[in-house]
């Protein structure tokens, strides 16, 4: 049997040890309301397709639910600092944590024009990697990628110098659930 | 009332279908909704059903059919989620489970869709096709796809990810 299945099987045995459905009883009746609703609505259409009814195609549209009031429009996270939070002194060495698949700190710092070393310290048995690209999401430039490993386990990645300027950094195997800014300056 | 011979179906069938169902979907709510929605059909047709050489392949079809659909509701739902900020990992499940997740989440349904079917629920590639309304060499080329970039993700030795379709 392959590594990827065995994976898999693990994965699936741990959510059904956990599956808790509702009672056969109340699926029973789940299936009758929605044979009843079928069943109106073909009258419905039936009727809206000879014509005769016209108050009937509206009750035939899907309900769409109103808008939220108040929700602010969505926009694009890029792991932006809280207020008030600064990143850590400007240094050529920086330590970066993986642990609980999130980064800590979310804001790294290093000098223009000079190669650093970063301590990456993926605490977990997961695995992570850190790249960085150039601008405030992943869609700049990559200018540079770690290896992808398995933790618990610290590796030195050696980056190379770079412009002044914000960054951006992520998780390649995480891309949503860890990021962080880097600024060089 | 339901069926008793219904009721020792569900009972038995539901955890391993809903264990597939999350990793086809990456989203346990999805999978639970899609699955409960098709033991709900299950139930009223139960008669019919249970004449079937394999009802509970009945049940998955169905359900796979009805995440099929919501795939791209989903899809629409976790990008505003991103945008407004991540979700908290489900904390009752391993790391190594949530990492898998995010791993299949980050493939498109139709690879997810052929590995699971394959490697988890254990059919041949001739079943996958069959089950799917695909061509066989359609669901070879998705395995590999998937399998490459699974092994990827999760650092697996490309070696120890053999293709035995």
């Amino acid at each position: 049997m392959d590594e990827l299945t065995t994976r898999m099987e693990r994965a699936a045995a741990e959510v059904a040890e956990r599956a808790v459905g509702p009672a056969p009883d109340d699926l029973l009746r789940r299936g009758r309301r929605q044979r009843r609703r079928h069943a109106a609505a073909a009258v419905l259409l039936a009727l809206a397709l000879a014509g005769g009814v016209v108050a009937a195609v509206p009750l035939l549209r899907p309900w769409q639910p109103a808008a939220p009031a108040g929700m602010p429009p969505a926009t694009p996270s890029t792991a932006t600092l809280a207020p008030g939070q600064r990143c850590p002194a400007r240094a050529t060495t920086a330590r970066l944590t993986a642990n609980h698949i999130a980064f800590h700190p979310v804001c790294l710092a290093a000098v223009a024009g000079k190669a650093f070393t970063l301590t990456f310290d993926n605490n977990e048995p997961v695995v992570h990697n850190i790249a960085i690209f150039r601008g405030s999401n992943a869609e700049g430039a990559v200018v540079f990628r770690g290896q992808i490993f398995r933790g618990p386990k610290v590796v030195q990645e050696q980056v190379p110098a770079l412009r002044a300027g914000d960054y951006f950094f992520h998780c390649d195997v995480h891309p949503h659930l860890m990021q962080g800014k880097f600024v060089v300056s | 009332m339901a069926d008793e011979e219904f009721s020792a179906f569900y009972a038995a069938t539901y955890p391993r279908l809903l264990g597939q169902l999350v990793l086809l979907c990456g989203d346990r709510a999805e999978a639970e909704d899609a699955l409960q929605e098709a033991f709900a059909r299950a139930a009223v047709r139960w008669r019919q059903l249970r004449s079937y050489q394999a009802p509970e392949a009945w049940v998955r079809r169905v359900a796979l059919n009805l995440t099929r659909m919501a795939a791209r509701r989903l899809r629409r739902r976790t990008a505003a989620l991103l945008r407004l900020g991540s979700a908290p990992a489900p904390a009752e499940l391993s790391a190594e489970t949530i990492d898998l997740l995010v791993a299949l989440r980050a493939l498109p349904v139709a690879q997810r869709q052929v590995l699971v079917l394959h490697h988890l629920v254990g059919l041949p590639v001739a079943e996958v096709a069959h089950e799917l309304g695909l061509p066989v060499g359609t669901v070879k080329t998705r395995l590999a796809r998937g399998r490459r970039a699974l092994a990827r993700r999760l650092a697996l030795d490309p070696e120890e990810v053999s293709s035995n379709g």
